[in-house]
């Protein structure tokens, strides 16, 4: 079959016409690295291609299929990866200059997983240098390009994952979320960013920035997509010390509809300080919700206006242990000049300091299960604005200032502190053409939960069929 | 001009570099004092939180309660 227009297409889609033989995984392969070729010298999404090593597999995943072998819906499917997520053989700079040829000895399992579903990896994606930062301004390898508007952050850390899956570089990528960074940019770029429960998804070969609160997780088109990715990587894994043995559910029978579902919105932190525009998209989403089915009400949480600072001075030490040899080494001089700062700053918090915010993250972390007692799931905005400009430091919203690594994380943190799935899908667009997005999230191991919510609210709408013009 | 018992920030530099162990620039210290202001309100804000039955999440359960 000739001329695969990937834009149109989800893995959900693909899979099953790769599955019937109707679409040869080489063909898809060869699909997405002519996009990649066309158009990632302006996006920047990716750091690396793989393209020989992609059609390689892509070639013993065709043979696999007609021998009648197929493996599952990521069979053939083209998928990146974060640089931050560690490949044998192939160069994994976490966006850096100090790891700018690092080589891994080995994959990350997450890697390992994709591959034995049968994904063709093709290449690794831009991000924010070691995952630290919310933007994916990048001074050693480009700023991903917003596909939205160029002139705005695509967000970050994973930046280029999200810029890669919005335009369809590839059918799915994934990302890693410390303080947001899968959600961020799913929401600044009109996409679905999941981040799992803390522990259920392998981070062994990955890259740390904060070892308590780093997810991985799948970016994708659509909130089934997104399952499907779940599946694959989920799972316990003994390299992981943080790996949870509860049993992996099967991601793909969501679908179930929200009827007899309860829904909390705690208002009085998520809305305070929001966007306008994106207040009316989120609001209009609960109402499709609630037209569905699903009970919404008020609820309070009553330290989550803390969450988001205990998260930060927990991220900020661990960070800055992680890094401590590069930071004191001569390779110190490597780091971007932002990113050094806020190792160095890292470095102050005391040991006290950083173990009240470990005692603050029990109390935060007892009032969100406690408030599941009550609701099923929490809707609320993905971020409380749309995305910034590339030069911009700060937001202004209803008369208040903050800076825009502020606005980014304080709705992300909370759930990052609290180990606790959440999802983000496109609610909306504002005026200008920038997306919006919608996030909820569940009860820790309860994805199958937000998923379903998620599908859905894809179901009533068609936010997740726009697409950026290339 | 430094008032008595004021830490210059000069003296201050040094002691942080002493004790981290990492060497900051001078055109970098003053960027982290101004964004140390911001951490600053952040550590503060946990004051506010009543932890005196509370034990740190260092025990913090990947299965969590649900195990």
């Amino acid at each position: 079959m000739k001329g695969i227009d990937l834009a149109s297409m989800s893995i959900n889609w693909l899979s099953e016409l790769v599955r019937k033989k109707e679409i040869s995984p080489v063909e898809v392969t060869k699909a997405s690295l002519r996009r990649i070729e066309k158009y990632d010298g302006e996006l920047k999404a990716f750091i690396t291609v793989t393209s020989e090593e992609a059609l390689r597999r892509a070639k013993k995943a065709e043979a696999s299929i007609v021998r009648g072998d197929y493996i599952g819906p990521l069979h053939g499917i083209p998928i990146g990866l974060k640089d931050i997520v560690f490949t044998k053989g192939t160069r994994t700079t976490c966006g850096s200059k100090i790891l700018a040829d690092y080589i891994p000895p080995e994959d990350a399992t997450v890697v390992k997983r994709l591959e034995r579903a049968g994904a063709i990896i093709v290449g690794k994606l831009n991000l924010h240098e070691f995952a630290f930062g919310a933007t994916s301004v990048n001074p050693h390898y480009g700023t991903p390009r917003n596909p939205w508007n160029g002139q705005c952050i695509p967000g970050g850390s994973s930046g280029g994952s999200a810029v890669a899956v919005a335009t369809s570089l590839c059918l799915g990528a994934l990302g890693t979320d410390t303080g947001g960074s899968i959600r961020i940019p799913s929401s600044l770029c009109g996409i679905v960013g999941l981040k799992p429960t803390f522990g259920r998804v392998s981070t062994y070969g990955v890259y740390p920035l904060s070892w308590s609160q780093d997810h991985v997780g799948p970016m994708t088109k659509t909130v089934k997509d997104a399952g499907i990715l779940l599946g694959a990587i989920a799972g316990y894994d003994p390299m992981d010390r943080a790996s949870s043995l509860l049993t992996v559910p099967d991601y793909l029978s969501i679908g179930k509809g929200v009827r007899g579902l309860r829904a909390g919105v705690p208002s009085d932190y998520y809305f305070e300080n929001c966007d306008v525009e994106v207040r009316d998209g989120v609001m209009k989403a609960l109402e499709v919700l609630k037209e569905a089915g699903m009970a919404v009400e008020e609820v309070t949480i009553p330290h989550l206006s803390h969450a988001a600072s205990a998260g930060l001075v927990i991220l900020m030490a661990e960070a800055a242990s992680q890094h401590e040899n590069y930071l004191k080494g001569s390779q110190g001089k490597e780091y971007g000049r932002d990113v050094r700062g806020l190792l160095k700053m890292g470095t102050f918090i005391t040991a006290a300091q950083y173990l009240k915010a470990q005692r603050v993250r029990s109390v935060v972390r007892k009032e969100f299960l406690k408030i599941f007692q009550a609701v099923d799931v929490l809707l609320t905005p993905g971020l409380p604005i749309i995305a910034p400009g590339l030069e911009q430091d700060s937001v202004t919203i209803s008369g208040k200032t903050e800076t825009v690594r502020s606005a980014l994380t304080r709705l992300m943190r909370p759930y990052n502190l609290a180990g606790i799935p959440a999802i983000v899908i496109p609610c909306g667009f504002s005026k200008s053409g920038l997306p919006v997005a919608l996030q909820i999230a569940g009860r820790p191991f309860e994805e199958v939960t937000i998923l379903a919510v998620a599908q859905a609210y894809e179901e009533q709408t068609s936010w997740h069929e726009r697409r950026p013009s290339m | 001009m430094k008032k008595k018992g004021e830490i210059s920030k000069e003296t201050l530099r040094s002691i942080s570099e002493g004790l981290t162990e990492v060497k900051v620039d001078e055109g970098e210290w003053e960027d982290m004092l101004i964004r140390m202001g911001a951490l600053l309100n952040d550590i503060k804000a946990l004051d506010e939180v009543e932890l005196s039955q509370v034990q740190p999440a260092f025990s913090f359960n990947p299965g969590g309660e649900a195990e």
